[in-house]
This record gives structure tokens, sequence and C-alpha cells, in this order.
């Protein structure tokens, strides 16, 4: 009886969780603001049911912001992946089935979570001991195969001459390189300098990027593009093959957890690489494998700290909750295991309200004026965070963001761009592209 | 292959070759990343150079408010016969557009040539998204869906299956004209040519080590790019190993198919297993801490376990679940193509289908086993011996 009061911690999450899901732009990074703000409030709260409260929150974060990213369209940098056919759904009045479908794909992924818990003991320790001497190769090969695996986007170049074509073909796979050479200065930048104040400096350098990588670019063009979201029917009962469910779930438990394990890897890099490697297609698919990864790499890289034996440190939140609380016994570990499936079915069914709202209110608003409402909340969101270095910082993101859109390219560039400096660190070559920055 | 899988394999070759894995581990070395990119680089020069140098004689551009078919089928008539008055070796290059209607909608068309018959089939389909999911209701009239035209000279073509044109760019094709008279389609004629060679691939290497003098940098080119060549030779289309002295492409083994989602996912997990492997070998060399396992242990058994027994039981399941399980359509954003067009286009494609399978230069089974043990020959080469290197 006495473990209960432990999943009430949680119930308190995910409902704090569900609510700042819903407000567009909050990335992650905020939602790590926020868990501090909670722990210095209530110290003397327990604190592994501080604990508890960080799961309930990530969780409902991990599933219930979904819902934002369909009916708002400001999706966060994991959620990149997916948000073409969830837009796609919600333009065909059926923002509510994608929804529900991506919630799916990350219950399927809980599920998968669940079956590994028992030799996740066995199995990341070894991964942790081989791989650590090989972690800078790893993490700079991802970016490499991102920057060779881009495919021109010309749709058939008409040039009368073979230059005219190369060209053609070449202007978004140079735009795409253009957009990570500068998102990678921006890194090396912000990861090296303090530009606003200390005691903000992680939520007040690496939020406003963030969002003006990804959140105000697609709200700005949202808002230009006229669009009206149509009537958007709610269906009971809708149909996704067991075919795309497995399919869908496992490419994106493979491709988060490989995001969750490697540090600098979001998820939705990790989900594009496991769709290569597990031949994925389809629209349904691609949205189950995105929530699945989504989750996953949110999830998942919480879930290692708590891993016996292994206590591997990844991912935001489990950054903060170290100083607060650190997991030791199986025990615990086996509780972290019931609390987190338990508020995954919980979000689940809070993404399922909230999803039915959003499907009666959305169509009945201008998607014009609630996109300038959202922007404004990002804005009100920056400010706080960062002040006015924030907004500058959120401001120069945002135009490479923009470039990033018109051009079509990848958006993973955006996010390997930015944290690449940190991987040349770990292989020791940063210090002369520092020095030339005079930073170093 | 998909690129990943190239990718992979190439740095997978790479972690058998001791001093490439004693430099990664001890100087943080990048040079096992020579192995990813050189993997993937026949690809990359295909698609993202040698398709825009590649001079077409005919360009076939539709107008998607008013498609003719007919046209578009005499075109192509039209450049066979041409084909046919060559003289043997050379080659007519005609390129297909693609229709765009919007950001992810395009007008479809498919194009099959007919044997039997000596006629090119093209058929206007509905819109599609850029996944090729149709949308209904948008099919042309009976009178505008179908354009048939007739051409002289006997035709092999290897694919024996209409080529279905929506999204992206548009495909090429050649028509070579044969020594025998014949006239054989040669489906996007510029890739895997000069770019997946094992000459170009001992250029690079060569231009490797002239430029750093360090003959590790060269096997780091070589030995993907040659792996490379191995995983597409299992596919249909083949290479052309010995380009400029060799001119046209060989045929694959027929083993598997590029976008295969049994073979991409198992070559990526044994390339992880085999990687693993070595990294748990060559970490040993450095400290016990970075090992997971006693380096003696016998790599079969290794295998066996570890990739042998999951992918027999994913096998396993893939079956029973293939038994069970009637064939499941998902309810995609636009409902399936129905009415006249699918059952126009159905008809018209088994029969030919079937027609055309006794026709393709399969090659013979021996030659096929000898592809497979070949590889696994090189690799268990490079499993004895590559830790010296």
């Amino acid at each position: 009886m006495e473990g209960l009061i432990y999943f009430v911690y949680a119930l308190v999450g995910i409902l704090m969780g569900s609510a700042l899901s819903i407000l567009p732009g909050l990335h992650i990074y905020s939602l790590a603001a926020i868990s501090i703000i909670l722990f210095v409030s209530f110290p003397s709260v327990d604190p592994l049911g501080m604990a508890m409260v960080f799961t309930g929150l990530l969780v409902a974060f991990a599933i219930v912001n979904a819902v934002t990213s369909t009916f708002m369209s400001t999706p966060d940098d994991s959620l990149r992946y997916s948000i073409f056919p969830n837009q796609k759904y919600l333009m065909a009045g059926r923002g509510y089935e994608a929804s529900i479908i991506g919630g799916m794909g990350a219950l399927g992924a809980m599920l998968i979570l669940l079956l590994l818990a028992p030799f996740a003991s066995l199995i990341f320790p070894v991964f942790r001991k081989l791989a650590t001497p090989h972690m800078p190769w790893m993490l700079i090969g991802c970016v490499v195969y991102l920057l060779q695996t881009e495919w021109p986007k010309d749709w058939g170049s008409r040039a009368k001459t073979r230059f005219g074509r190369l060209k053609d073909g070449w202007a978004s796979l140079s735009a795409g390189w253009l957009v990570f050479f500068l998102s990678m200065m921006m890194g090396f930048i912000l990861l090296n300098m303090p530009v606003t104040s200390l005691e903000k400096s992680f939520q007040g350098a690496i939020m406003p990027a963030f969002s003006g990588f990804v959140a105000v670019p697609w709200v700005l063009t949202n808002a230009m593009s006229k669009f009206k979201v149509p009537q958007q029917n709610i269906k009971n009962t809708f149909y996704v093959s067991k075919k795309d469910m497995v399919r869908g779930t496992t490419t994106g438990f493979l491709g988060g957890m490989f995001s969750a394990y490697n540090p600098m890897i979001s998820g939705g890099v990790g989900g594009l690489m496991a769709s290569h490697a597990t031949v994925t297609g389809g629209d349904i698919q691609f949205m189950v494998s995105g929530s699945a990864a989504r989750f996953t790499y949110f999830v998942g890289g919480f879930f290692l700290i708590w891993v016996p034996f292994l206590h591997l440190i990844r991912k935001g939140l489990a950054n903060i909750m170290v100083p607060i609380f650190s997991p030791k016994s199986e025990a615990e570990f086996w509780l972290f295991m019931a609390v987190l499936a338990i508020s995954a079915v919980i979000a689940f069914l809070v993404l399922i309200l909230v999803s039915r709202l959003m499907s009666k209110i959305i169509p009945r608003f201008s998607y014009r004026k609630v996109s300038f409402c959202v922007l404004a909340a990002i804005i009100a969101l920056v400010l706080y965070f960062g002040g006015w270095a924030g907004l500058v910082i959120m401001v120069i993101a945002t135009g490479i963001g923009l470039t990033q859109i018109m051009f079509r390219t990848r958006w993973a560039n955006i996010m390997v761009g930015y944290f690449f400096p940190a991987m040349l660190s770990m292989a020791g070559l940063a210090a002369p592209i520092l020095k030339i920055l005079g930073i170093y | 292959m998909k690129g990943v899988t190239h990718f992979i394999m190439g740095i997978t070759v790479l972690t058998f070759i001791g001093s490439v894995m004693r430099g990664a581990v001890i100087e943080n070395s990048l040079i096992i990343l020579l192995g990813g990119i050189f993997g993937l680089m026949p690809d990359t020069l295909d698609f993202k150079f040698l398709v825009y140098v590649e001079k077409h004689d005919v360009v076939i551009d539709p107008d998607p408010s008013d498609v003719r078919p007919k046209e578009i089928a005499g075109k192509l008539a039209e450049a066979i016969d041409k084909a046919g008055t060559l003289k043997p070796g050379k080659m007519v290059k005609v390129q297909l557009h693609t229709m765009k209607l919007g950001p992810d909608l395009w007008q479809s068309y498919s194009l099959f040539f007919n044997k039997r018959r000596n006629e090119v089939i093209v058929n206007v389909g509905p819109h599609v998204t850029m996944s090729r999911v149709p949308s209904p209701g948008t099919e042309p009239p009976p009178d505008k869906a179908l354009g048939v035209a007739k051409y002289t000279p006997k035709l092999i073509d290897n694919y024996g299956k209409p080529t279905p044109i929506g999204g992206f760019s548009g495909p090429s094709f050649g028509f070579l004209k044969k020594k025998d008279g014949s006239v054989e389609v040669v489906f996007i004629p510029f890739h895997r040519r000069s770019g997946h060679s094992l000459t170009l691939g001992a250029i690079f290497a060569l231009i490797g080590y002239l430029l750093t003098g360090n003959p590790i940098i060269a096997v780091a080119i070589f030995i993907p790019w040659t792996f490379h060549i191995i995983l597409d030779t299992f596919g249909h289309m083949g290479n052309n190993l010995f380009w400029p002295i060799t001119k046209q492409r060989t045929a694959g083994l027929y083993l598997t198919s590029a976008n295969n989602p049994f073979w991409n996912p198992f070559i990526v997990y044994s390339c992880m297993a085999l990687i693993i492997w070595n990294m748990n070998r060559f970490n040993a060399e450095v400290s016990p801490l970075y090992m997971a396992f006693e380096p003696g242990t016998s790599v079969w058994l290794y295998l066996f376990l570890v990739v042998v027994i999951p992918w027999l039981i994913i096998g396993a399941i893939y079956l029973l679940y293939k038994s069970r399980v009637k064939e499941e359509k998902p309810e995609e954003v636009l409902a399936p193509m129905a009415g006249a067009a699918a059952q126009m286009a159905t008809e018209m494609v088994t029969e030919e289908r079937y027609e055309d399978v006794g026709e393709r230069p399969k090659p013979s089974l021996i030659a096929r086993i000898l592809g497979i043990v070949v590889t696994a020959i090189i690799l268990i080469v490079f499993a004895m011996y590559g830790g010296g290197w």
C-alpha cells in the first residue's frame, strides 16, 4: 500500500505534463526547467516521489504533446520526423485519427520497453563497455550518413544543359549543407560562450535556439499559408493493420533507443536511420514509428538511469534528476517501470480526450489567428527563459529554420549541426575551430 | 540495397582491420568513417552527379492539364524504332518527367512494353501522393486513360512489369541495339555503370593514397566500395565492373531486391553484430574495462547466438503471421485506386508479367550460390587476417 503514493505522485506529473503539453511551442528543455522550479518549490517532498512526478511529466509530454503538433503544427525537433503525414490527415479531416495512431505507436513502444526491462541490466552494460571508446566516430558517423544520404529535390530538372540540371539538383543539397554549417556555427557559439546570464544559461540559450529552429518557422509558414483547418471527423473505430503497427513500432523503438542511448542524437535522427534500415513506408507506418521513436527517445533516455548496474545519465531530465535523486536498487527500477506503464496508459487516455476537444475547437478558429497566438506564446516563453538575448538567438535560429523549409532540405541537418561541435570536442577536433572563432 | 545498408557494410568491413580499429580506440581516428562514406559513394555519384550529366535523345514532359498517353507511347515507340536502326552497342536515351500538381500530389502514369504484341502501352492513372497513395475519383475517362503505339524491332525487357511514374523525378530509359538486331530496354541507364565499377573504386583509392601516403586510406576506400558492388550484385540490376573496358552492366544474381524489407534489416543487424564482435576484439587490446566477453570466444558460436537464433525466431513469426493473416489493406488518407483504371491496370499487367518471367536472363543457380560463397570467403579472410593489417 505504501508504494501507491508513488502512483499518486506520477499522476500529479501526468496532469501537469498534459496541461503543459497543450501549450504550443513548449520544448522538452522548457519542461526540464519547470521540473527544477518544481523541486525548488517543494524541498520537503520525498526525492523518490519527485522522481515519480518527473516520470509522469515526461510520459505525458512524450504522448500528449503530439496533439499540438497535429492540430497546431508546432512540432518539436523529434516530431519533425513524422509531422507531414499528421498534417495531411488534419487536412483530410482526420486529425483525431492521426493523433490516436501516434498514441498507439507510443503505447507500442512502451510495451517493447516493458519486455526489454528484465534484460536491460544484461544488455545495456555490454553496449556501454564496448561503445564507450568508439563514441566519437559513431556519433560523427551518424552526421556523415545524414549529410551523404540527402537526395536532390528538383523533381526532375527541366534545364536544357547538363550544368543547368546539376545546378537545379544541387540547389536543395547545397542549402542543406548551408543549414548544417550555420547551425554548427551557432552550436559552436552557444555551447561555448555564455550569451545569457549564468543561472539561465542552459534554458536561456538552448530553448530559444530550438524554438527558432523548429517552432517559429512552422508557425510563420502556417500563418502565411492561409490554411483553414477543415471540419474534423471523430471516429470511434479506425483500421490500422497489424503489419503497420508492428513494423512502425519496432522501427520507432529501435530508432528511439539508438537516440536515447547515444548523446546528441535526437529521436528524429534515430527514427530516420531506423526507417531506412527497416525499409518503412506509407503514412501509417511513418506516424506510428515517428511517435514510437519520440516516446522511446524521451522515456528511454530517462529509463537508462534506472537500469540496475548501468546508471547511465542520458538526456536532459536525467541530468536534472541526479542531484535530487539517484536510483540505486532493483526495487526502485521495477517501481519505476510500473509507474511508467500506468502513466503511459493514463497519458494515452488524456490524449484521446484532448484530441477530441481539439478536433471540435480548432476548425472554429482562424488558423492564422491561432498561429499568431502560438507565436506570441513562444516569444513570451523565450523572453521569460532567455530575456532579450534569448530573443535575438531565436530570431537568428528562425532564419536558419526558414532556410531549411524554403529549400525543402532535411530538418535533421539543423539538429546534428547544432550538436556537431560537441561531437568534434569528443574527438578532440573542436579546438582549432574554436581558435579561429576566437572563443578558445 | 538501401543507403544505410551500404554505409554500415562499409564500416563493418573496416572494423576487421586492426590498425583502423586500434586508431579509433586509442587516437579517436576517424579513418573508419571512410568505410561508410565510400560504402555509399557509388550511389552518391550516380544519383547526385551522373544522373544530371546523362544526355537524353528524347525528353517526354507531359502536360498535367492535358495528358496525351498516345503521344507518350508514340514517342517511346519511335525511340525504340530509332534504336533498331543504330549500330550494335549504341543507345537511344529517353527521359520521362513526372507531373507535379501540388505540394504532395502528382498525376500518375505508367508505361509497359508488351513484347508479344510489339506495343508500348501508357496508362494514365489517378492523382497520387509521394508515397503513391491514389486519390479516388481523379482517374481520367477511359478514352484518355490509355495510349498504345507499335514498334518494330524485337525488344528485350528484363524488368517485364509496368513502370509506374508518380512522385519525385521520372525515370530514364535507354534502348540499346544488340548484335543480333534486337533492342534491349535499359532502365535508368546512368545507374550502376562507371559509378559502380571496380576501376573507379581503384582510382579513388589511388588518389587517397597519393594524397595521404597512407596505404590504409587506400584500403579504407577500395574495400567498402567493392562491398557496395558485391551487395548490389545480389540484386537484379548488376554492375559494370570494369568500366571503361566493359561498356554495359551485367545482370545481377537475382537473390534479393534493393528495397527488400527483410534483407536490408537482416544485413544491417548482422553488420552491427560483427561491429560489436570486432569492438570487443580490439578493445581487449586496450583495456579489459572495455571488453564485454572473452576475446577467445568462437565467432561462429557468437554469430549463431546473436544473429542466427534471433533471425530464425523473426522468420518463424513472420511465416506464422503470413499463414494466419490474410492480406491487410491499410486505410491511408486517400483510398486505393478503384474502378476502370484499377481493373485495366491489373488485367494488363498480370497476363504479361508471368509471360515475361521465363525470358529474364537469371544467372544459373551455381553462379548465384557462388556469389554468396565468394562474399563469405572475403569476410572470413578479413576476420582471420584483418587484425594484423
